[in-house]
């Protein structure tokens, strides 16, 4: 029997990040609702940091990947086609010889806080973006996404004078559904704010590259 | 939304594991924080199994629970929940786990 949907969504995860480390590439993905700020969050983030990739999932439009930093080598759009989520598969269309030009690619996946927790895609590190618009009662409400995430990106908090939002409240919730979660504060209006934020993904994207004898400054 | 998909590997898997054998039955475990909504996961299965030996197959579906361990007075308890305090203590240091999965549990074959 012993058939299991996650043991098999895990297998195609783990082909594709294989994949990612054949390539020397650290890959971060970015799951949240639509609108909760990842495009431009990702946008912010990329003069602050080295060369790097970005790959855009969306179910429509061609929107969100113009205008970015020299920083960003290559972005790519992958149309889901109305489907709700990445799936590990779709991203072998990347071709090896981007994947050769950056040590670091930016993955964002469909806005959705259901679909695509249940269905990883082989990224290093999987960060949950949740903006203060959207109120701390949100991390409760889809637990699963809670679940699957390594970072508790909290974004667009120079919103924070303008609404409701109980910082502690977002922590306490998300570190009791996932006691490993880090929990980090981001305004990408602000450069200073940037930084906590840039820092953490650098100091992991350092980490595993130096673990793989590789300097990542290069 | 993708329940038709986990349908279709659940109808490939059985196939599988049960060449050219006609099927009566299917069961498996939701997890209450699969992601999986269990009446759109039957919608699927009906869909998936057309055309299929599993053509006659009902799907029985149990939940799958999550289990929790308290820290301050190691109750152990399930829940259906993706977090609660601790029903013995109230303690907020409750570990939970599982839940989380869709599990092929058995096949029932024609005789």
């Amino acid at each position: 029997m012993k058939w299991s949907l996650k043991h098999q969504t895990q297998l195609h995860a783990s082909a594709q990040r294989r994949h990612f480390d054949t390539h020397q590439c650290y890959v971060v993905e970015l799951l949240g609702s639509p609108g909760c700020g990842k495009t431009s969050l990702i946008r912010a983030s990329i003069p602050l940091m080295g060369p790097c990739g970005v790959v855009n999932g969306e179910m429509s439009s061609f929107h969100d990947h113009t205008d970015f930093d020299p920083n960003c080598k290559w972005t790519m759009h992958i149309d889901t086609s109305n489907r709700c989520h990445l799936e590990a598969r779709d991203l072998h269309a990347i071709p090896d010889e981007n994947l050769d030009r950056v040590p670091f690619v930016f993955v964002e996946n469909v806005g959705n806080l259901v679909c695509p927790t249940s269905c990883p895609i082989g990224a290093h590190l999987r960060v949950l973006v949740l903006s203060v618009a959207e109120g701390a009662d949100k991390l409760a409400k889809y637990p699963v996404a809670v679940l699957a995430a390594d970072v508790l990106l909290i974004s667009k908090t120079d919103l924070l004078p303008f609404v409701s939002f109980d910082l502690e409240q977002a922590r306490r919730d998300a570190q009791r559904l996932n006691p490993l979660i880090s929990v980090l504060q981001v305004n990408d209006q602000d450069q200073n704010l940037l930084r906590p934020w840039v820092d953490h993904i650098q100091v992991r994207a350092n980490a595993y590259h130096l673990s793989r004898g590789l300097c990542p400054w290069h | 939304m993708h329940e038709l998909g986990v349908a279709q590997q659940i109808v490939a898997e059985v196939a599988r594991q049960a060449p050219d054998q006609k099927i009566s039955e299917v069961g498996v475990e939701v997890g209450v924080l699969s992601g999986v909504v269990v009446h759109a996961l039957q919608y699927g299965f009906g869909v998936a199994k057309l055309g299929t030996l599993l053509e006659e197959a009902t799907l029985t579906v149990a939940t799958g629970l999550r289990q929790a361990e308290c820290a301050n007075c190691k109750t152990e308890f399930q829940s259906d929940q993706a977090w609660s305090c601790c029903p013995q203590c109230q303690s907020d240091r409750v570990k939970f786990r599982g839940g989380d999965d869709v599990r092929l549990l058995f096949i029932e074959v024609v005789e």
